[in-house]
């Protein structure tokens, strides 16, 4: 069940950060997860650059497509 | 001569195609390139008639991106292009694995590199051309090197004779515990074999030492929040970096300078290890030490592999040797003792550990650094000595102007400091500070834009001194915010700034300059230093020229600097000129320090 | 040595499913079976979806052929390596043996020429059977192989009619006899009733003038026989029919394979473009006709669900999938292999009992 402020998340929430890892194969692995363990939806990796020891990613989850319902405007129109 | 096709499959993107047919045929290839969003059919009919030996596919990331670059492959097997034809394919987010499921016979990930693809189209190994005997392998460079330090100006020459002739006179015999302290750490390291006599000295050390370092060397009592690092922590490290990797290169597009540097002090020297590899990786040419201000407060420094979460990473011995041995051969290594009561020690445990660069200003560091400053002068001389006779650069910075100091007289005390080191023997380095201070913002000096002023500051150094430049500390201090890009557009936007002056050296900040609650995550860093490549890309050789406002600011800040030294000269007493204000008064907002005071001997 | 190709009309449609299933068969039967595939087979879950992939399981015994990195990868215990000295993007292909049961990552080479230098390799070893997983979209490279397993299902189309429609078209290029004649070409060629040949400069019709050469050679003589070695685009084709209304009568067109047709284009298309052929007296061979051994159809598609932002697992009516595409296909066996009863797959995989062995490998 989303919480109310995921809720207000417009379009998407980008996770920035860095990951120590010694391969982009694991950079991106670890990418790919980073999302799930945080209980958000798929992320897509949208930027990764991996030098030697770590990684630095930005990965995407998207909480509200184009042509979805838009929970941000129910909980406006609740009001 | 070798055919080589080239077929953007994306319906407008082909500049990397463009780009590669002009390299190819610049190489003596037989180049034809296809327009954008041709179909599959068409790449091979092309391949059929021409006869390629090679295709280069490149495709952005789309809707269906998958199917049409897997199609393309199979056509290719079923026309039976595959038994003479090599396949290759580009484009963002284009992976080993993903080339592989689509059956292409070669995939470019990242960047485009030529030589990558003409060892693919001849079917060879790509041979890197920053192998171990390449000559673009990074040396350690000597930032003073070529200088002369010869003054163009004879006017503050003179001053800045009489200033620094009569602060080395009033120095004199005069000590201090720190100079004692300094002393015996020295006879410390000489005599590190022998237990007894490290005993012995341990006992004098300790007299010259506050009540809690006593604390610590006789009972091990820790300061608060700090721990010792265990032994399993210590060789974990060097699993971490256990790999080999390729040369890092440079930030810089064109030329050997500027050298960019980035301060570190998580308050771990495990984390900060991690830091500083990370910028290493990404490009930086040097770091240096940021300890915490209790750590130079205190009369007397700890030892042994210590950490805590602070502002700053304590300075031992053990603490700056760890760090520096996972420094790569060619990273400048800067540990600063530019105030506090600790000094002359920092100079001497920086110098055992491998220190490249000293950092030593008495007028800041007696005013906005807090150290009294009649003790920082003994204490500032002393170590001026030890960089003499260490043969190791000090580099003065000024970031005095963030009290409210103009920069004339930030620059005067700066001048006054050269003036001292080059007398002692010492080579310094002047750190002009581009930074949106109080005295700009109170008196509009960069209500129109920030390029004036900052360029008039570097160029007045030009007028004065034949000097290396190494605008700090950080560039761009005071514009930054928290939000990460606009941070490292700022940073990247002074550093490169100061890259068109010909800076010598230039640091940078991270991207969490502006954020206060917690330390520079390594990512902030990752941001600003490839922020600043891209600008370097951008700007490449240009250079920049001073507007007529900026020659007029230039010739403002020389008048002033003459005057600000034309008053110290004539007070004849360079300490009480500190105490006074007149390199940086209460109405500019500085104080001269207390941490210290009253403790000079002799 | 058999070479069985298993192939997928889109991803999640079940063929990694499929060959397991098969793989399990031949391993309880004691075959000496190697695995590669002509693409990477390697992740646990779907890298789009992020719904969980079967992977590949290789028993004891089993040989597999795989870039070299990925030797490390999977939980399988590997011995004996042997270079190939094939290349891919990921490194040389190494032949290894499964010293303890695992799971394994699969990159095999992707040209026909090196998966049949390959497969030489493999019966030089002493392989009885070789699992040749497919990739997407590709089918050219299996041309090599003795048979295909297909597997679809509604990840490709959730729509059960068009999906079975599109089941059955594929399945129907699979059914035309094989050219009698040794006659072959690397040009696109024609061969008049008179004997005369007449040749273009390439072995593919691909653009306008190469099909309009075939038609007018059509029209210039009553029948004949036009060979394409290499490929034909299924949208020219279907022109050039429209163009030779009356003069098709007698005329043969000999493809290399039912491959070639698929990878050039829509089996929609190829299905109409055929059966109208057929309907003016024309015919279809194949240089190298292929057998489709087994379709399987696969209930299974990701389901995007907007509230959650993530996929989830769905299905169609399994049964219904099931009976309308074997309504459609009487020519292959179509199995669900989630949906037993099964038939004996080894036996219509034409796996004889000569292939088994006496030691197993599970």
């Amino acid at each position: 069940m989303m919480t109310k402020a995921l809720d207000r998340v417009v379009d998407a929430i980008d996770i920035e950060t860095f990951l120590y890892c010694k391969s982009e194969d694991e950079a991106k692995e670890l990418a790919e997860s980073l999302a799930n363990e945080l209980h958000l939806p798929h992320g897509d990796i949208v930027f990764l650059e991996f030098k030697a020891w770590g990684a630095r990613v930005r990965i995407r989850s998207y909480i509200h497509h184009p042509g979805d319902h838009y929970r941000w405007m129910e909980t406006q129109e609740e009001k | 001569m070798k055919t080589v096709l080239l077929a953007p499959l994306d319906p407008v993107h082909d500049n990397a195609i463009k780009l590669i047919q002009r390299r190819l045929a610049e190489a003596g290839y037989e180049a034809i390139s296809m327009p954008p969003g041709t179909t599959p059919e068409e790449v091979v009919q092309k391949a059929l008639v021409h006869n390629a030996d090679t295709i280069l596919v490149s495709r952005t990331l789309g809707y269906k991106v998958g199917e049409i670059l897997s199609q393309l492959v199979d056509l290719a097997e079923a026309a039976g292009v595959r038994d003479q034809t090599r396949l290759g394919v580009g484009g963002m987010a284009i992976t080993k694995e993903i080339g592989t499921e689509l059956g292409f016979d070669g995939c470019f990930v990242g960047e485009l590199k030529m030589e990558e693809v003409i060892a693919f189209i001849e079917n060879r190994a790509s041979i890197s051309t920053d192998g171990a005997d390449s000559p673009n392998l990074r040396k350690k460079p000597d930032i003073t090197g070529g200088y002369t330090y010869e003054f163009f100006d004879p006017v503050i020459e003179k001053l800045l004779d009489q200033i620094s002739t009569q602060a080395i006179d009033w120095v004199g015999t005069k000590t201090t515990d720190g100079i004692e302290r300094a002393k015996i750490r020295t006879a410390m390291l000489e005599n590190e074999g022998s237990a007894s006599e490290r005993e012995k000295l341990l006992e004098q050390y300790l007299r010259y030492c506050d009540a809690d370092i006593q604390a610590f060397y006789r009972s091990r009592h820790l300061p608060s929040g700090v721990r010792w690092l265990e032994q399993s922590e210590i060789d974990g490290v060097s699993n971490l970096f256990n790999t080999s990797h390729e040369n890092f290169g440079s930030l810089r597009h064109v030329g050997s300078k500027p050298l960019f540097f980035s301060q570190y002090g998580t308050g771990c020297p495990v984390m900060d290890v991690l830091h500083i590899k990370v910028a290493e990786a990404w490009g930086i040419d040097g770091v240096f030490h940021f300890d915490p201000s209790w750590n130079a407060q205190r009369e007397g420094l700890l030892e042994g592999y210590l950490t805590h979460e602070h502002d700053g990473t304590i300075i031992t011995l053990e603490n700056l040797k760890f760090i520096h041995h996972f420094l790569e051969p060619y990273t400048l290594w800067n540990v600063r003792g530019h105030r506090g009561l600790n000094t002359p020690e920092t100079q001497v445990l920086g110098h055992a550990a491998g220190a490249d660069l000293f950092k030593i200003n008495i007028p800041y560091g007696s005013t906005g650094g807090g150290t009294d400053p009649a003790r920082l002068t003994v204490d500032g001389i002393y170590s001026l000595m030890l960089a003499s006779q260490y043969g190791i650069p000090f580099d003065i910075p000024g970031n005095d102007e963030l009290s409210g100091v103009p920069p004339y007289k930030t620059f005067a005390g700066i001048l006054i400091m050269m003036a001292l080191g080059l007398k002692l023997g010492a080579r310094p380095i002047p750190k002009p500070l581009l930074c949106y201070s109080p005295y700009m913002t109170i008196y509009g000096r960069m209500d129109d834009n920030m390029i004036d002023m900052n360029l008039a500051k570097l160029a007045v150094w030009r007028d004065i001194v034949d000097t290396p430049l190494w605008p700090g500390e950080p560039v761009g201090f005071m514009t930054h915010t928290p939000d990460r890009v606009q941070s490292a557009l700022q940073t990247s936007l002074h550093a490169t700034l100061a890259s068109t002056m010909g800076a010598d050296a230039v640091t940078i900040a991270s991207s969490d300059e502006a954020y206060s609650k917690g330390p520079i995550s390594v990512q902030a860093r990752v941001d600003t230093l490839r922020a600043v490549k891209d600008q370097l890309r951008f700007q490449g050789s240009v250079k920049a020229t001073l507007s007529p406002e900026a020659e007029l600011i230039k010739e403002e800040i020389h008048e002033k600097i003459t005057e600000t030294l034309q008053a110290v000269a004539e007070r004849g007493d360079f300490v009480a000129s500190i105490y006074e204000g007149l390199l940086g008064s209460k109405e500019d907002g500085l104080y001269p320090g207390r941490v210290g005071a009253g403790t000079v001997r002799g | 040595m058999k070479t069985i190709g298993f192939v997928g009309t889109a991803k999640n449609t079940g063929k990694t499913t499929t060959a397991l299933h098969v793989l399990k068969l031949v391993s309880e039967a004691g075959i000496v079976t190697a695995l590669t595939s002509i693409g990477y087979d390697g992740e646990n879950t779907d890298h789009i979806t992020g719904l969980p992939k079967p992977r590949y399981y290789a028993a004891k015994g089993m040989l597999l052929a795989t870039a070299e990195p990925c030797l490390g990868y999977g939980s399988a215990k590997l011995k004996d390596p042997i270079r190939t000295g094939l290349r891919t993007i990921l490194g040389e292909i190494i032949i290894a043996t499964v010293a303890e049961p695992g799971y394994v990552v699969l990159a095999g080479p992707n040209r026909r020429m090196d998966i049949q230098q390959l497969l030489a390799t493999l019966e030089s070893l002493g392989v009885a059977l070789t699992m040749v997983d497919g990739a997407l979209n590709r089918l050219a490279a299996l041309t090599v192989a003795d048979g295909l397993v297909l597997s679809t299902g509604a990840a490709y189309d959730e729509r059960i009619p068009e999906l079975a429609a599109h089941a059955a078209a594929i399945e129907s290029l699979f059914h035309y006899p094989k050219y009698s004649s040794e006659e072959t070409s690397h040009q696109v060629s024609f061969i008049a009733p008179t004997g005369i040949t007449q040749q273009l400069a390439l072995g593919s019709v691909l653009e306008a003038s190469a099909m309009q050469a075939v038609a007018d050679w059509l029209k210039s003589s009553q029948g004949g026989t036009c060979l394409i070695p290499g490929v034909f685009s299924p949208q020219l084709f279907q022109e050039m029919l429209q163009q030779l209304d009356h003069h098709l009568e007698g005329s043969r067109f000999v493809f290399q394979s039912p491959l070639n047709l698929l990878a050039a284009g829509s089996p929609e298309i190829w299905q109409a473009g055929f059966a109208s052929l057929k309907s003016r007296g024309g015919e279809v061979l194949y240089q190298a006709p292929l057998p489709l051994y087994l379709m399987t159809v696969n209930p299974f598609y990701p389901q995007y669900l907007q509230k959650t932002g993530n996929y989830t697992a769905a299905f169609v009516d399994k049964v219904a999938l099931l009976q309308r595409t074997r309504q459609l296909i009487q020519d292959t066996p179509v199995v669900d292999i989630l949906q037993p009863p099964l038939p004996d797959l080894l036996k219509i995989c034409e796996i004889t009992p000569d292939m088994f062995s006496d030691r197993p490998q599970a």
